[in-house]
């Protein structure tokens, strides 16, 4: 079990604390459902904080949880036969170069940012895609357009906030 | 979503617009982490070990079963109760007739003595696990493949030709058999090892190595000036990503032989019918081809010199906005691609059939039916194909070569089919092959090439633990291995097992010329990995390399550091080096000339960079890429080349 006698060690509240959303979020941006993603980061963290975990710092510690976590959801596909929209080599140390490049907490709120700077129309298709998780034939009604032109709007969407925010990490850097 | 990148931000869009949020279950973890683990349930050992010996003894009938079925397909056993292998010795049961793993001519005649078989006179086609051969005095033992045997001398032309329809079935060149100095001739017998290796009164025999015969030269060719400036006398030809009207002016070159001509763009049937008009075109390699109007075959069917041909089953076609969009598995017969293939077939052309990844078995049978030329077989990425066409391939083609990457329904069962024929010489597997899965590799001990592409470090594990059974696989020429190095490893207690694992058999295979192991390998696994390969018989090495083992660029200090104790590895006279990341900054400037020089024999350095999955990180390569400049003109008498690859 968990070492806690050295003052520097965490306690396996603290680690699970300072990582667990880092790894949702990570599972979630490769693919995995929600709901899936509850359960692997529990399984997760269960796998590394088991027998034998012995803490070497805060960045090792993420890496492995987020490994752990990325064969999780591997094998979750195999076991379905079915397909990876990605590949996954190296996702965990692209995930934490992202989270470096701008800590997620201000990426949200940049992106928050950014959003107030959309057309309404555009913010009520984000709602109907993120918030209310409208398939694209369901907007598309509601939007009055061709499912098609919903996928192109969403997409010209992400583009411009990516942009938008991609500015804003750029001027913070300067 | 087509990049890492675009999923992390999808993941971080939704939230900001209101999508899921991480839960809150740091408790959930905790109280979980309290309960103890209760582990499997305990297994009772006496029925399972009663059920595995029943499911051996089933196992064993069905081989027999299949081996039968097989030796009386290809000839490998004597139909009739003995009259085509007519034994001379007899006994109560009538003539003898071989076991299973020889094959007697017609009119041949032995004698079966416990554990051997005594040939008196004719011909015997003798496979691995057979028993001892005697001839006048002279024995042949331990055959591992596939050896040929004569009474008395090697066969004169004559004597080959009044065996032609027994050679045929059993899928021997009488070409090959008439040429002389390829028999080992002992006191009483001659002896053709056709794959594999054997004994002959005491001395080992082995298959000679086709790579000696003289190799074709490649010329490639990059632009039209490239093709009108070949030589009056060039053979062979090959260009990549070129459109397919380049061909009409490649026509032009009539004692061209061979033509490699790899992801053709805007292909169209009038290019095929330009080729057509070649008269010494034999070979011909238009894998990857995006078609710019409906595809045809059927031009192929003109070029009367031709006998082997590369080609994808479904291709691809040009869609409004110019992407290759592969046509529909069901409509290729619209496109008369089959009866196309079928003629050339019928023709004796030897057929490579790629991009077959759409199809299901009962649509792979009636192609396998239909082409009896079918020699090699991509399936690579099919998930309907099941180990019943497997046991079809194995049993009913003379296919000898197979990609089985990412076909999932293939499992050991379609394995062990295979390797119960153990015609295969050239294997792909992956991602994730299992312990029964290589238990059955194992088996096919004429395998010469063997690639296995695994996409987690952990199936390296699987490997690394059944080494010490692929060892059988002696006649390995090539060995590739793709992994994803684990850059935890050592933070996980673990050494260099995986790269141990890969030497240990590469040393086990004495035959093998070339060995590419392709993973991200920091520098000090390299180092690793070099110097456990001396004395193996090496020509060629490709090595995955990484220099930095976080995100961060490495320091070039290290890089040199880590690598300059290598001990120097002769033999190699062609090395990749293969990049998985070129950040700027990056230090294999400094690893180059440290590494190159580690190779005294060094003729060619490769180096080359994984497109796809160094996505986001190589911004240096325009600084590399000055680097390799420096290194060319440092050192003329070597050829470095520097190209992107993509898998």
């Amino acid at each position: 079990m968990l070492l806690t006698t050295e003052p520097t060690t965490p306690t396996a509240e603290e680690i699970i604390r300072t990582h667990h959303d880092s790894v949702w979020r990570f599972l979630v941006s490769i693919g995995c459902e929600p709901t899936l993603a509850d359960d692997l980061t529990q399984e997760a963290f269960l796998s590394v904080l088991g027998d034998g975990f012995e803490y070497r710092g805060s960045h090792l510690t993420a890496a492995w949880l987020l490994r752990v976590a990325k064969h999780l959801f591997i094998d979750h596909v195999r076991k379905r036969k079915a397909v990876l929209g990605v590949d996954l080599e190296h996702a965990e140390t692209r995930w934490q170069e992202f989270e470096a490049d701008c800590p997620h907490e201000k990426r949200v709120a940049w992106l928050r940012e950014c959003m107030g700077e959309l057309t309404d129309r555009a913010r009520e298709a984000l709602q109907q895609r993120y918030e209310l998780n409208l398939p694209r034939e369901e907007m598309a009604r509601r939007l009055g357009m061709a499912p098609a032109g919903v996928k192109t709007m969403l997409e010209r969407i992400r583009r411009r906030l990516r942009e938008c925010v991609q500015g804003k990490v750029n001027h913070d850097d300067a | 979503m087509t990049t890492l990148e675009d999923g992390f931000w999808e993941q971080a869009i939704g939230e900001a617009a209101g999508g899921r949020k991480p839960p809150a279950q740091t408790d959930v973890i905790l109280t979980r982490l309290q309960i103890p683990d209760l582990g499997p349930p305990p297994v009772e050992e006496k029925p399972k070990g009663r059920l595995l010996r029943l499911r051996h003894l089933f196992e064993a009938a069905a081989a027999v079963a299949a081996l039968l079925a097989i030796g009386v397909l290809t000839g490998l056993i004597p139909l009739g109760g003995g009259n085509a292998g007519n034994g001379a010795g007899g006994g109560e049961d009538g003539p003898d007739t071989p076991p299973m793993q020889v094959a007697a001519a017609p009119d041949s005649e032995f004698r079966q003595e416990e554990n051997e078989l005594e040939l008196e006179h004719g011909w015997l086609l003798v496979t691995t696990g057979a028993p001892d051969v005697t001839c006048e005095g002279s024995r042949l033992t331990k055959v591992d493949g596939r050896v040929l045997v004569h009474a008395g001398n090697a066969p004169t032309g004559k004597q080959v030709d009044a065996v032609e329809g027994w050679l045929a079935a059993n899928k021997l060149e009488t070409e090959m058999i008439n040429e002389a100095k390829r028999w080992f001739q002992a006191a009483g017998m001659a002896a053709l090892v056709l794959t594999g290796s054997a004994m002959l009164d005491g001395q080992r025999i082995e298959a000679q190595d086709e790579t000696t015969h003289a190799s074709p030269q490649w010329r490639a060719v990059e632009s039209v000036m490239d093709i009108e400036k070949l030589p009056s006398d060039a053979q062979w030809v090959r260009g990549e990503r070129l459109d397919g009207n380049y061909l009409e002016f490649l026509s032009a070159h009539t004692a061209v032989k061979g033509i490699a001509f790899t992801f053709g763009d805007s292909m169209r049937p009038v290019n095929l019918k330009q080729l057509a008009s070649m008269p010494n075109l034999e070979y011909l390699e238009i894998r990857g081809a995006v078609w710019a109007v409906d595809p045809d075959y059927s031009p192929l069917t003109e070029m009367k010199a031709l006998k082997q041909l590369y080609i994808d089953y479904v291709p691809s076609i040009q869609d409004e906005d110019g992407k290759a969009v592969a046509i529909a598995s069901d409509s290729t017969e619209r496109y008369h691609i089959l009866s196309s293939l079928r003629t050339l077939s019928d023709r004796g052309v030897d057929i490579h059939l790629g991009k077959l990844a759409g199809l299901n078995d009962e649509q792979l049978a009636k192609i396998v039916a239909s082409l009896p030329g079918l020699t090699s077989l991509t399936l690579r990425g099919n998930r309907s194909v099941s180990s019943t066409s497997m046991k079809l391939l194995a049993e009913s083609s003379k296919i000898t070569s197979l990609n089985l990457y990412q076909c999932s329904s293939v499992e050991d069962l379609g394995l062990a089919y295979l390797a119960r024929a153990n015609k295969l010489t050239a294997l792909t597997l992956g991602p994730a092959p299992t312990a029964a899965e290589l238990y059955q590799v194992a088996k096919m001990t004429n395998l010469q090439e063997l690639t296995l592409v695994l996409d987690l470090d952990r199936y390296m594990d699987v490997v690394k633990d059944h080494v010490g059974e692929l060892k059988t696989l002696t006649n390995l020429k090539r060995l590739e291995v793709l992994w994803q190095y684990n850059p935890m490893a050592r933070f996980e207690g673990k050494g260099y097992e995986q790269v141990d694992a890969v030497s240990d058999l590469a040393k086990a295979c004495p035959a093998l010329t070339e060995l590419n192991a392709y993973a991200t390998l920091p520098p000090r696994d390299v180092a690793r990995l070099i110097d456990s390969l001396q004395g193996t018989s090496l020509k060629r090495l490709g090595i995955g390399f990484r220099p930095s083992e976080t995100a961060r660029p490495a320091e070039p200090e290290k890089v040199v550091e880590d690598l300059k104790d290598i001990k120097p590895l002769s033999g190699v006279d062609d090395l990749e080096i293969r990049l998985y990341s070129l950040k700027s900054g990056d230090a294999l400037s400094s690893g180059l000339d440290t590494l190159a020089a580690k190779f005294p024999d060094l003729k060619r350095l490769e180096l080359t960079i994984d497109w796809y999955r160094s996505s986001s990180l190589r911004d240096g390569v325009p600084e590399f890429e000055k680097r390799v400049e420096a290194f060319r003109k440092a050192h003329p008498d070597l050829k470095v080349t520097f190209e992107m690859v993509e898998e």
